[in-house]
């Protein structure tokens, strides 16, 4: 349990201190107990107090003493011992029933806590048994919330090495199948040589996954550090749509790279910004039909190099659009046209991007979507 | 020669699976999304179905489901990277003869396995 539930309990019970403490109750035991041998050390037959005023007013005749049994007994100290017997049997029912019954009821209290029974706090008295109580009850709750979080926790986990171990095995078994190819005996040279690309695309994808688990990882402990420093952002670019022009060719679609002459260079961090725009990219090419076209454009802005990547795709539904940046989320249409997709790439993109200082937005209908942000031309501070 | 239905959205898997089912003397077809393979299980007849389970448009489950619904006799063996038992005991209870998990299989032990299941 944090200190700062902690702080937080004593502070509201600061406020709701005990009308009647215990300390009074057992101030005001001890003194009725007390009173015992007060009085008979006041009855004691010392000379200077039994010829006092008081002493012969309180001490009576040591004539009038009673036998019983034999033993000459006086009624003075009889009614003393009478009263010291009364009061021993006020005090124990009143520490029975301010320590041994709350006691007890705590104990059961707490243990049915242990046991995962239901557990209401039963009625306490406001006094320090009650704060205890309290405090117990705000530790159990304490606890039950960490041991939710963990739970939660423990299966955020298990599903992200589910989804993971998903990921990794598509290419896996695209690798294992193509090297059984390449070893079986009825494979000729010309198969061979067409199955290697194969293999590369194969071994790209899975270090991309990789790259994205270790990535997400990092964010998650708050790992993912950042150097930023001057950016040429349109070479960036440049090499990014270079690389995604075979695969926007094998599918039909027009990359485009759209961008001023000249443009300020920005301060970013050039390898993760390279990630963003390659999931962004990716994401548009993998989402339009053939025939569509992709664009990543630049564009210069006050202090700032606007970026934006859109597509004629098949676009976001406007009930998806909160969940889009979730870790894992994958929207409906995005499943029915690929049923592969870690639910990653937009997670981490948005990361990169606010990290950068700029929000993302998004514009998306049937007929396509843009992703649009900014980069800073000035240094951070 | 027997027909053996290839429903595999992923077109290399597909391709190295398909060349492999010829090399041991089957036929073969291929679908890729679930609306694919149930329309070319109506039009093709195949001896075997090899399913997948993640597809676009259509899903194996739901493949799955109408072929169950439709009393189909025709053989099905799931062939799927998922591997959940809560995956393969669905899609037992749709009606899949067995369920061969991609990564720790390959198109020989396919085949072989196929060869078991024809009559």
């Amino acid at each position: 349990m944090s200190t700062r539930i902690i702080a937080a309990v004593q502070e509201k019970d600061a406020d709701q201190r005990p009308f009647f403490s215990l300390y009074l109750k057992v101030a005001m035991t001890l003194l009725l107990a007390g009173m015992v041998p007060v009085l008979l050390a006041i009855a004691s037959p010392e000379p200077w107090f039994v010829s006092s005023v008081v002493g012969r007013w309180i001490l009576p005749p040591l004539g009038s003493s009673f036998a019983i049994g034999g033993f000459a007994v006086h009624p003075y100290y009889a009614a003393i011992g009478i009263i010291a017997a009364l009061c021993f049997a006020l005090v124990m029912l009143d520490v029975r029933a301010l320590y041994m019954r709350p006691i007890a009821q705590m104990r059961g209290w707490v243990r049915s806590i242990r046991d995962g029974a239901p557990a209401v706090m039963p009625q306490f008295a406001h006094d320090e048994i009650g704060l205890l109580a309290r405090e117990v009850s705000a530790l159990t709750a304490a606890y039950m919330k960490t041991q939710e979080n963990n739970e939660d926790l423990s299966k955020q986990k298990s599903l992200f090495t589910t989804i993971m171990a998903h990921q990794l095995r598509t290419p896996l078994t695209g690798l294992m199948w193509s090297v059984e190819a390449l070893l079986g005996p009825d494979a000729s040279d010309e198969e061979r040589k067409k199955i290697l690309p194969d293999i590369a695309v194969l071994l790209k994808r899975m270090r991309l996954i990789v790259n994205h688990i270790l990535a997400t990882a990092s964010v998650d402990t708050g790992h993912y550090g950042y150097v930023m420093q001057e950016t040429d952002i349109a070479a960036l670019v440049q090499q990014l749509v270079a690389d995604f022009m075979p695969v926007a060719k094998d599918r039909g679609l027009t990359l485009q790279f759209d961008h001023p002459q000249e443009l300020p260079p920005v301060y970013a961090d050039s390898e993760r910004i390279s990630i963003a725009l390659f999931d962004l990219v990716s994401n548009a090419v993998d989402y339009t039909p053939v025939g569509g076209a992709v664009t990543v454009a630049l564009a210069p802005g006050k202090d700032c190099v606007s970026v934006s990547v859109s597509d004629t795709g098949i676009g976001i539904p406007s009930s998806e659009m909160p969940l889009i940046f979730s870790k894992f989320y994958r929207g409906e249409n995005a499943r029915r046209m690929r049923a592969d997709g870690s639910g990653l790439g937009l997670y981490l993109a948005k990361e990169i991007i606010t990290s950068h200082g700029s929000d993302i937005t998004v514009q998306s209908s049937s007929k396509g979507s843009r992703f649009s942000f900014y980069l800073s031309t000035r240094q951070m501070k | 020669m027997a027909k053996i239905l290839v429903a595999e959205d992923d077109t290399f898997l597909s391709s190295l699976l398909v060349q492999d089912l010829k090399v041991q003397g089957f036929d073969t077809v291929v679908a890729f999304d679930g609306n694919e393979a149930l329309e070319k299980i109506r039009s093709q007849h195949p001896d075997v179905i090899l399913l997948d389970l993640l597809m676009p448009n259509k899903d194996g489950f739901s493949v799955l489901e109408e072929l169950h619904n439709a009393n189909s006799k025709t053989p099905t063996l799931i062939l799927s990277n998922l591997s959940k038992d809560s995956d393969v005991s669905r899609a037992k209870s749709f009606g899949a003869v067995d369920f061969m998990v991609k990564a720790n299989t390959t198109p020989h032990d396919i085949a072989e396995h196929i060869k078991k299941m024809l009559p």
